[in-house]
């Protein structure tokens, strides 16, 4: 169902088939919903979650590092495979980490926007914006490394 | 020449309105925030923003403000209550929790008489 508010912020996302799938919760964000968690803030900054032995920098290169220590690798496309999950990193025009999708078995991708709602969309292009930037970086993992 | 009396009646008015004022420019300040961060993860960005830092600008009288939105609404205030406080009274173990995060800020605000 469209949503106007959501298509302002993210205007990839008119007439396309995405959803909205929970109500707004500041109680997680996009990076924790990547990693399949609902009940913590993950962020580099102080008084954050942050997984342990992870520089607490907003970088690519540090998110790219939580994920791989969740057991992904760096992927080349964001191609729904087999036997695998997928997350996207998406960065702002200054390259820094804005959000992460996580793809579903159907292909399509699932997002926490910020404090919001988690919204099913088809593909990642969907949520590049002035709001995320672009996506930067895919990775992956056999579905069972979990 | 005014009595003692109505110069202290005086004095609460212009207090009172003194907080209405500040509680008016908060709910204002905390509205925009949330409507100009709502789709945004990044704490840097919803710190930096302009309201959350008008926010921090008014200092102490800001924190009963920021205490009670944190037991009506657990949001990302904590930023701002550290600035203004200079205290961090979240457990290590309770990093990102916002639930529990807002409880130890309340416990604290108890303890330091700002609820």
């Amino acid at each position: 169902m469209a949503s106007k508010y959501l298509e302002l912020a993210f205007p990839n996302l008119r007439g396309t088939a995405y959803e909205i799938t929970s109500p707004s919760s500041p109680r997680y964000n996009c990076v924790a919903w990547a990693a399949g968690e609902t009940h913590r803030w993950w962020w580099p900054a102080p008084s954050y979650y942050w997984p342990k032995g992870v520089t607490r920098e907003a970088t690519l290169s540090t998110f790219v590092a939580v994920f791989r220590s969740l057991g992904y690798a760096v992927c080349q496309d964001d191609r729904l495979e087999a036997g695998f999950e997928k997350i996207a990193i998406y960065v702002d025009a200054a390259g820094v980490p804005s959000h992460a999708a996580r793809q579903l078995e159907s292909g399509e991708w699932t997002s926490k926007l910020g404090p919001d709602v988690d919204i099913g969309h088809v593909d990642l292009k969907s949520l590049e914006s002035a709001t995320y930037g672009v996506v930067s970086q895919i990775l992956k993992r056999k579905k069972d490394a979990r | 020449m005014p009595s003692t009396r109505t110069r202290a009646a005086a004095t609460r008015r212009i207090t009172l309105r003194g907080a209405n004022h500040a509680a008016k420019t908060f709910r204002e300040l905390a509205e925009k925030w949330r409507a100009e961060t709502r789709f945004v993860s990044s704490v840097e960005k919803l710190s930096m923003n302009y309201s959350y830092q008008r926010i921090i600008g008014m200092g102490a009288p800001a924190v009963p403000f920021l205490l009670r939105e944190l037991k009506d609404k657990p949001d990302n205030w904590f930023w701002a209550l550290e600035a203004i406080t200079g205290a961090n009274p979240v457990p290590a173990e309770d990093q990102g929790d916002i639930q529990k995060m807002a409880d130890a800020w309340l416990s604290w605000g108890h303890r330091h008489h700002y609820l």
